[in-house]
């Protein structure tokens, strides 16, 4: 009867996203394998370590996974709904160097007046601390091998970016980049078209952007905008509740909880390639396990585990490889996850994932992965399947 | 098209002001006629938010009998996830934008505008208009 309801309210939600709008029918540019704290609290992303780049202002993601004992998969109802409150809240004294963490000296603050934009010498390194924050809400459905069969669990987690650090040479490319702008509107033939009153506000905006060192200016910022900060610092908390089974004689009890930091440390490797990075992650994640069950009297009981791991990863522009591995200590006995994964992005709308190796608890059966990420307007999803 | 009564006020001056990520451009131009495709007079462009003071229009010159547009146009260099987060950073434009006229017999006065917005290339326009009379 639960499972009945929660796959109910995870259609309603689908239904009511959908009935607010158009049906979704544009690609999204940023793509992103489904990430949300409340699934990586539950084992079943493809990476157990992610930095949450691309999360959307509302989201729903879907996972489907099989490894090579089927008993061992989850089922398809596994929803996860994500929300950035940040696009909802008005912005108070918004500008884009403070968007971007560009700080002014306490000299020039107490100076008075509006700093230019050369005092913008500091950067706020907990500045996306709001922007990044979001909050999600998963049903999932899984035997975690544990179960007989797949039970029910309702998620709620939470993330955010606390530390981000940018070189002084990223921090003087913003600035330079916002001359740049500033200068090509307010000269040549860009005030000439503003100007004129016989265009149309979309006729002005379509002979702008179509100049061609508007074009060049906008190529230059993009490249700049997609540069990875040198040091990323994340922490996720999620709950999952284990929603009980009658038939099998479980009542809803504490699920799983836990905490995590995740950091990441991009170095930039122009040489191989102008989008090329090596990313050294690492992650330290406190856990307190209610989903062990004692044969013997059928019970569920709970204990705390302590992950710790990293992961190195090769990004060259359309294709990445990676390998993480993730130690879980725990009272009873030691876990490991050992798992390397390759991602191609074949545009900006498709793209392929797989991995292979081993997850906790497998006992030495493999998983393996292959995915396909799609991007529709309300969110990313991917769907996994067997290899 | 509003009008404004600036008489023979000098100097008639502008201020912009709104708060948003995106890097703001505005212009202000001084027409004879609503029909004119030219403007006989312009402000030099600026960044409101960099810029947030009061600017004089046609250099003090009286301007009763002019018509008088301000134009911002605005480019998102940032990430922005999806078309509802833009559509979310428009509303933020929209209800923190603020054009205003100081010199008329209504003073300051806040013009109205008019957006409009363009996912595809993540820029936005707003256009105010007034009839100085």
């Amino acid at each position: 009867m639960k499972r009945l309801y929660i796959i109910c309210v995870a259609t309603l939600f689908y239904i009511s996203l959908y009935a607010q709008g158009e049906p979704p029918s544009s690609p999204l540019k940023n793509l992103a394998p489904p990430n949300s704290p409340a699934f990586v609290l539950m084992d079943v992303t493809p990476s157990s370590i992610v930095v949450p780049e691309n999360i959307q202002s509302f989201s729903i993601q879907t996972i489907n996974a099989f490894t090579g004992n089927s008993n061992n998969g989850l089922s398809n109802n596994n929803f996860a709904l994500e929300f950035q409150p940040y696009w909802y809240v008005k912005r108070e004294e918004e500008n884009f160097f403070k968007y971007n963490n560009l700080t002014v000296s306490k000299a020039v603050v107490a100076a008075g007046g509006t700093p230019t934009v050369d005092d913008y010498t500091g950067y706020n390194v907990f500045g996306d601390i709001w922007k990044k924050a979001s909050f999600s809400l998963a049903l999932m459905n899984g035997d975690f091998e544990v179960f007989n069969e797949p039970q029910s669990f309702v998620s709620i987690g939470a993330r955010t970016r606390l530390i981000t650090v940018r070189s002084l040479k990223q921090i003087n490319k913003f600035k330079n980049q916002y001359k740049n702008y500033v200068h090509f509107m307010s000269n040549g033939a860009v005030p000439v078209i503003i100007g004129n009153g016989s265009m149309s506000l979309e006729e002005k905006n379509e002979a702008i952007i179509n100049l061609p060192g508007y074009k060049s200016i906008e190529k230059d910022f993009e490249s700049l905008i997609e540069e990875k900060p040198v040091f990323a610092l994340d922490m996720a908390i999620a709950y999952s509740h284990f929603m009980g089974n009658n038939e099998q004689e479980f009542d809803d009890a504490f699920g799983r909880f836990g905490i995590w930091l995740s950091g990441d440390l991009a170095i930039y490797t122009p040489t191989i390639n102008e989008k090329s990075y090596i990313h050294f992650y690492g992650i330290f994640r406190f856990l307190k396990d209610g989903i062990n069950l004692n044969e013997e009297s059928n019970e569920l009981f709970s204990e705390d585990k302590i992950d710790f791991g990293g992961k190195i990863e090769f990004e060259l522009n359309r294709i990445s490889f990676a390998y993480e591995y993730v130690t879980r200590d725990s009272e009873n006995d030691d876990e490991s996850r050992s798992i390397g994964s390759i991602r191609y992005r074949i545009n900006d709308d498709f793209a392929l994932n797989g991995g292979f190796g081993e997850n906790f608890k497998s006992e030495g059966n493999g998983i393996v992965l292959l995915g396909i990420e799609w991007g529709i307007d309300n969110g990313s999803s991917v769907k996994l399947t067997p290899n | 098209m509003d009008v404004l009564n600036v008489g023979n006020n000098v100097p008639i001056k502008l201020k912009v002001s709104v708060q948003t990520q995106a890097i703001p451009v505005s212009y202000g131009f001084l027409y004879n006629t609503e029909a004119d495709e030219n403007p006989y007079s312009s402000i030099a462009p600026f960044d409101p938010i960099q810029n947030p003071g009061w600017k004089s229009l046609d250099k003090g010159n009286p301007v009763g009998g002019k018509v008088f547009r301000v134009l911002t146009f605005f480019r998102f260099f940032n990430t922005i996830p999806n078309e509802q987060a833009f559509n979310l950073t428009i509303e933020q434009i929209e209800d923190s934008y603020k054009a205003e006229i100081k010199g008329g017999n209504q003073s300051p006065y806040k013009m109205n505008n008019s957006v409009e917005s363009f996912f595809s290339s993540k820029t936005c326009i707003v256009e105010s208009e007034v009839q100085f009379i």
